[in-house]
């Protein structure tokens, strides 16, 4: 199987002389290694495929910095993936010394590519991770007759307690040292890694039969369709139940107070101090003023939802429980024309369609990658934009917000079939392991929270920023009136919407939710809010989803997934309100 | 081009196997992910569970659980294997 997507790598990595590869199966904790060597904060999952190219930090042992490379998971050196043929080119470039990381539950298999790197001549130190979790299923292994057989280091490892890293060091340090004496070593390198491994995973390993835990009982019923397929729906109306009502919740109860009756009256009482009354003063804190607004969007309307998003997301992405719903819902997603495991990212483009996308790029095919992108641009709405579409319609019902998202559901299954019929290409079966079910290390759970807030916050500030200037200017200038006049036909007639509304369709195209949030102060009809709901949703995915469209596709790509979204937005949006009209 | 073997001499394709079935590979098709994944000739799995209306078939491999879609189980010859 080859990927679609070519990793780019900088050819001067390659030429690095300090280099220290850091290699092993997917989801074996590459990433968090690479994260607890360098300080480098690398998103990583319990599922495979997170680190979709390479990552590169400096590493210092004992003063001397080195560069540690986070290569791509792999399963072999067989140069059958893109991520496969990058791990091979940084092998056969040479580096001081191999990291290779091994999952101690699942020996036999992750031994087969410890051995193929052997073949290279480097120095290495096995990390023998998961320690944890081969106790925890019964699996004894002999660590000393381990090293023997493998005649380098093997440091037994629990990564996301921290557990053996600085015996990994020590390791790596003696091991770099004497390399440095003695360079490589004189090894047999013809053997058999796959007959090897056997033969030394049966040497070294014992397996007790012990009473599954009640983790992993439950790990395996959530793999049952039944009860699997109604705990994942309960798990999903669990998680939407969390995000919507703490969202709620915690805007009411702090987020609003904060804005409304400290932070907007003291910005607004400063400015009045020293700046009279006009055109300046309403552009800074009139009604649509960039310290009014920018408080009341961002903080209140958007902030609560995106962490909430987060908190739920990076649970069930941590605990190995994504790809348990692609393995249940894959029947339904071939109907569709895609395999079970693009939900994961399908997911993911509830959070952002950016990663939603450059993930996809562990998909088998260029067609499966862009049906994903597909799905997730036409009716997945960003956390931001779900956060300000729960504001609008969940102020009139919580009826209003499930027929929106039966209703983006129809959008998906639409927009891939139509998809899934244009585009030629074949889209390759589920072929995917499935992790242990496990509880998020309290820790790792936190700091990638923060992360992700963290990438949130920087990514979205300067957009978010440049669409309130924009709304201050248009609306505080009076140019919004006059675009509101030719904007009329389309807007009042056609959507049914009052002309004001016109600023959502302007912002929208800078960002996602500024397609909605611009209709929480318009007094809107509950039709109206669901037409605007509608238009937004399906509305342009932001600039920085055409950027992404266009570096990983074309620009081809980026324009049509555009053109269809805002047509899709215009046609939809106007036709729910023609038929309404009908009937009212 | 899908081929479903049903019967050949107590050979059968992966998909058709009953849950909690071990079975030894007899011959896979060319999917470089499927021998990297431990399903190659002569191995030993144990269908863990099986998915209704196309779904995949679940599967252990020594210590490790993999599914694969339909498409490929059915590629994918087996004969029952002693427990």
């Amino acid at each position: 199987m080859s990927s679609c997507h070519t990793i780019q790598e900088d050819p001067r990595i390659l030429e690095t002389e300090n280099k220290i590869l850091l290699m092993g199966n997917p989801n074996v904790g590459k990433s968090v290694f690479f994260t607890e060597l360098t300080g480098i904060h690398a998103i990583s999952s319990n599922y495979t495929g997170t680190t979709v190219s390479y990552l590169e930090g400096d590493l210092v042992l004992d003063g001397t910095k080195y560069t540690l490379i986070d290569v791509p998971g792999i399963y072999s050196m067989t140069a059958s993936s893109e991520a496969e043929a990058v791990a091979v080119r940084f092998m056969e470039s040479g580096a001081l010394a191999v990291i290779c990381v091994l999952d101690a539950s699942n020996l036999e298999r992750n031994l087969r590519l410890g051995l193929d790197l052997q073949k290279y001549g480097i120095p290495m130190v096995y990390a023998l991770n998961l320690m944890d979790v081969a106790e925890r299923h019964g699996i004894e292994i002999d660590v000393d007759l381990l090293q023997k057989e493998l005649g380098w280091p093997v440091i037994p490892t629990v990564v996301v307690k921290q557990q053996g890293l600085d015996e990994l060091k020590c390791s790596l340090q003696s091991v770099l040292k004497k390399s440095s004496q003695e360079k490589a070593r004189n090894q047999k390198l013809d053997f058999d890694s796959r007959a090897r491994a056997r033969e030394i995973t049966r040497k070294v390993r014992k397996i007790k039969n012990v009473n599954l835990s009640r983790l992993d009982r439950l790990g395996e019923s959530m793999m049952k369709p039944f009860p699997g397929i109604p705990l994942a729906l309960l798990i999903m109306i669990l998680s939407i139940g969390v995000v919507v009502g703490a969202g709620k919740a915690l805007r009411a109860a702090v987020l609003l107070p904060l804005v409304n009756q400290v932070l907007v009256p003291f910005f607004r009482t400063l400015f009045t101090s020293f700046i009279p009354e006009g055109m300046l003063l309403n552009i800074l804190v009139g009604e649509y003023g960039i310290f009014v607004i920018s408080f009341e969007w961002i903080i209140a309307l958007i902030l609560p939802y995106v962490f909430l998003f987060y908190v739920v997301f990076t649970f069930l992405e941590d605990s190995g429980y994504l790809p348990r719903i692609s393995v249940l819902f894959d029947n339904v997603m071939r109907k569709l024309g895609i395999q079970g495991g693009s939900l994961i990212n399908i997911v993911m483009g509830y959070g952002c369609a950016v990663p939603a996308i450059i993930g996809s790029r562990a998909a088998s095919s260029r067609k499966e990658r862009l049906l994903i992108s597909t799905a997730v641009c036409f009716a997945v709405p960003c956390i931001s934009q779900t956060g300000a579409l729960i504001s609008l319609l969940g102020s009139y019902s919580f009826g209003l917000v499930a027929v929106m998202i039966l209703f983006s559901l129809v959008i998906m299954v639409i927009a891939t079939l139509t998809a899934g019929r244009l585009i030629k290409g074949e889209v390759a079966p589920l072929i995917i392991e499935v992790p242990n079910l496990l509880i998020p290390e309290p820790k790792a759970y936190g700091r990638k929270l923060l992360i992700r807030m963290k990438h949130f916050v920087y990514d979205a500030e300067l957009p978010m920023m440049i669409s309130i200037v924009i709304a201050a200017l248009l609306k505080e200038t009076g140019l919004l009136d006059t675009i509101a006049v030719y904007a009329e036909p389309l807007v009042r007639n056609w959507l049914g919407l009052p002309s004001e509304a016109v600023i959502a369709l302007i912002l929208g195209i800078v960002r996602r939710e500024m397609s909605v949030a611009p209709l929480l102060a318009l007094n809107l009809t509950p039709l109206q809010a669901f037409v605007g709901a509608t238009v937004g949703l399906l509305y342009l995915p932001c600039l920085s989803v055409f950027g992404i469209l266009t570096k990983e596709f074309n620009v081809k790509v980026a324009v049509v997934i555009s053109t269809g979204t805002i047509f899709s937005a215009l046609f939809f949006g106007g036709l729910i309100n023609q038929v309404a009209q009908l009937f009212t | 081009m899908k081929t479903i073997v049903k019967s050949l001499t107590g050979r059968r394709c992966l998909y058709d196997m009953q849950k909690k079935c071990c079975c030894r590979v007899v011959s896979i098709p060319d999917h470089p992910l499927l021998d990297s994944l431990g399903i190659c000739s002569d191995a030993v799995i144990t269908v863990e569970n099986k998915y209704r209306f196309g779904g995949p078939v679940l599967l252990k491999i020594d210590t490790a659980t993999v599914a694969i879609g339909k498409d490929i189980a059915e590629q994918i010859l087996v004969e029952e294997a002693a427990v």
